[in-house]
């Protein structure tokens, strides 16, 4: 095989180009080199800069926390998500401002005169400002579910695998009980016991019930990181030095197992925001004001015929948002662990 | 063999009871009743809502509603009387009796049209469909939807069909499509690694992977239905098209998930020490990836098809409600909001049973891949 007469010098190459580089800065530089984790890396911060600045909230807040009175305007979108003009309902997509498209009678003193890309929905409200603030929604319950999923999670099983024993044994069996019951019923019943007076109760609840519902893979995996590094040497010399238990977990236990972590958390994000996305489309998920991906696919899908644009673009805008976090996760996957490389 | 297939079957007894518990318990948690609201969501007077619970026997004692419960469960197989459906017993809602699928059909042949004696026809905004209300005594007896009022004999399939052989229907082809289409996907794309060909297939199944259900199903229904034509748009029954678009929806994520999972697997196993002694020892090729590569790389495989093939069956929400399709998915969420605490406990339970079944299925299945697994 041609593999073994030139695997030495290409050893002693790769020596020499990693030198200085570290387990992070290798994962790193092997990131770079997978086009797709790139790509799909490049998509994500847009979405990032779509959601914090779709309007200028974030710019405002800091000079409206000084008694500064600013008003909240679309910033990278052309029009507000919550109005537009009920005259120019329904229309399609067009790359014409409205002024200059038949049949539309916009007021273009009070909304602008900005082409609607993407088409107006029933109520006239320009469809691709509301993809775009979409994104703010869908991200947070991303980001936002994965971290409580990956903080429950990792405490859980740090705890189980550390114990080990039966401590382990009843905390495993529990989360089996709870992996017993169909994910998104076990949502749906969460979201009916929470309160939800307004749309931002409404809100948290939704990031409550997807972080409990998805820190159990987590709790699943850290587990099993934890019982497979405690018998190794390393350990087993911290132990022997008289190292104290919290001081093992901290510092030699959960950095070795960050890489799998932060693996499983990118790939268990598109999950999340096809859960939101779920729970919106069957009405049970963000509060009808926000333009979640769901609530807008769901309501556009029964005019499928008439105004099909209303249904496909936030659905492209769910699907592409879910690839781009699964090329980022298996990417992340291949450079952090290379003998991993092509699992699923 | 056989002593650890019973001991496994034995075994899901305590996990369908324990599910049980949790179900009634979760029941308790949730705010509000069956009876808390009307029809129309006006608020229901408290002494008729007393008087409904205690004809369903609402009112006793939480471990005493489940007693009996239970006891009606395991010695009659009964799941109860539905709470929101008055008339319908959850068996019926579920399982369908071919009986009363028969009446219905003589009273609907006899009164259609004649909505005095007894049939209602609501029009639903935006579903071009007729739902029928059937009116026995002054009792509802039964509500079905058609989709056009002289598409009888559909109706009468639909009818005759038990709701669970429906959704079965539908997650058995999906099933079909996962294996034959996903499989041999996952094994091509591992043979080619790093080729275009691999590349291709992995593109598709992450994007397989990635899209949505719902979405998924309305992309289909707008290119095939809407603007080729080819298929209809929903409904069941009537044509094996209509069981296409729903199969697929259905089936894709997994597909999808399978073909990823065998590359992985394969991959893994063709640098095996047996498959360079099969190599060696002059089998051939076609052989070496049939008999002794892909054997080998489905214990991940179907371990994964194990609850994928019960949450198949079972039906799915959205896939029913996208394509009007009359099986049991609809009852897992409905059921939730209707706060109908027996349908919520049988749609459950047909789902934990099914899981059951299958996890045992794939054990089996096991002991067949892998000669080294063995129960004794």
């Amino acid at each position: 095989m041609t593999v073994r007469s030139s695997a030495a010098p290409a050893v002693i190459e790769l020596e020499e180009a990693r030198k200085g580089v570290g387990l992070w800065g290798d994962a790193w530089q092997r990131l770079l080199r997978n086009r797709a984790a790139v790509a799909g890396m490049i998509f994500s911060a847009i979405l990032v800069i779509c959601a914090l600045f779709a309007d200028t909230a974030l710019i405002v807040a800091i000079p409206n926390a000084l008694g500064a009175d600013l008003d909240v305007k679309p910033l990278l979108t052309p029009y507000p998500f919550n109005r537009g003009d009920t005259r120019c309902n329904r229309m399609g997509p067009s790359l014409l401002p409205p002024s200059r498209q038949e049949g539309c009678i916009q007021d273009i003193e009070k909304y602008g005169n900005f082409p609607h890309l993407m088409g107006t929905d029933r109520l006239g409200r320009d469809v691709f400002s509301r993809v775009i603030w979409g994104t703010r929604i869908s991200l947070t319950v991303g980001i936002v579910g994965s971290l409580t999923a990956l903080i429950i999670g990792t405490v859980y099983g740090a705890i189980s695998g550390y114990f080990g024993g039966r401590i382990d044994n009843y905390m495993m069996r529990f989360v089996d009980v709870m992996y017993g019951f169909p994910t998104l019923l076990f949502v749906i019943l969460i979201m009916v016991v929470l309160p939800s007076e307004n749309a931002v109760q409404g809100m948290i609840n939704i990031f409550i019930a997807i972080g409990v519902v998805g820190w159990m893979g987590m709790a699943r995996l850290i587990r099993g990181q934890f019982l497979s590094l405690r018998e190794k040497e390393f350990i087993e010399a911290a132990r022997m030095v008289g190292t104290r238990p919290l001081s093992i977990i901290f510092r030699h236990l959960l950095p070795n197992s960050l890489g799998p972590a932060i693996v499983a958390l990118t790939l268990s994000i598109p999950g999340l925001i096809l859960t939101e996305a779920v729970l919106s489309f069957i009405g049970l998920g963000v509060p009808p004001p926000f333009p979640s991906w769901g609530i807008m696919v769901n309501e556009g899908w029964r005019g499928l015929r008439a105004t099909p644009h209303l249904t496909i673009f936030p659905g492209l805008a769910i699907t592409i948002t879910m690839m781009a976090f699964n090329f980022l996760g298996d990417g992340l996957r291949d450079a952090l662990d290379p003998m991993m490389r092509g699992t699923t | 063999m056989h002593r650890f297939i019973i001991n496994r079957l034995l075994w899901g007894i305590p996990v369908l009871i324990l599910v049980t518990i949790v179900t009634f318990g979760f029941m308790q948690l949730v705010p509000g009743g069956p009876f808390t609201a009307g029809s129309e969501g006006r608020p229901v007077p408290p002494e008729i809502q007393a008087n409904m619970e205690a004809k369903y026997g609402l009112d006793k004692p939480v471990w005493q509603q489940y007693l009996n419960y239970m006891e009606r469960l395991i010695f009659h197989f009964d799941f109860g009387p539905s709470l929101r459906k008055p008339g319908r017993s959850v068996n019926s809602i579920l399982f369908g009796e071919n009986q009363v699928a028969k009446i219905v059909m003589e009273r609907l042949r006899r009164d259609l049209g004649s909505e005095a004696q007894g049939i209602t026809f609501l029009e639903e905004p935006g579903f071009m469909s007729t739902e029928v209300i059937l009116v026995k005594k002054g009792e509802i007896y039964g509500k079905v939807k058609i989709y056009g009022s002289e598409r009888l004999e559909a109706l009468r399939r639909t009818l005759s069909t038990a709701p669970v052989m429906v959704s079965a229907q539908v997650g058995a082809v999906s099933l079909l499509i996962a294996i034959a289409v996903g499989i041999p996907l996952g094994l091509f794309s591992a043979l080619k690694q790093n080729t275009w060909i691999d590349y291709l297939a992995m593109f598709i199944s992450l994007l397989g992977v990635s899209i949505p259900n719902f979405v998924l199903g309305i992309i289909l229904i707008f290119v095939f239905a809407i603007w080729l034509g080819w298929l209809p748009v929903y409904g069941w029954g009537e044509s094996w098209k209509q069981v296409i678009m729903p199969a697929v929806t259905l089936g894709t994520g997994g597909t999808a998930f399978i073909a990823r999972l065998t590359r992985a697997s394969m991959l893994e196993t063709i640098r095996q020490d047996y498959i360079r002694t099969a190599r060696a020892k002059g089998l051939h090729e076609r052989a070496v990836v049939v008999r002794h590569a892909l054997k080998n790389s489905m214990i991940p495989v179907v371990t994964v098809l194990g609850p994928l093939t019960a949450a198949w069956l079972t039906g799915s929400f959205l896939v029913e409600w996208v394509f009007s399709i009359p099986g049991i998915g609809k009852f897992f969420v409905t059921s939730i909001g209707d706060r109908d605490y027996t349908l919520i406990m049988g749609t459950i339970l047909i789902y934990a049973g099914a899981l059951v079944m299958f996890n045992l299925a794939v054990d089996i299945t096991y002991a067949f891949i892998d000669p080294r697994i063995r129960y004794d």
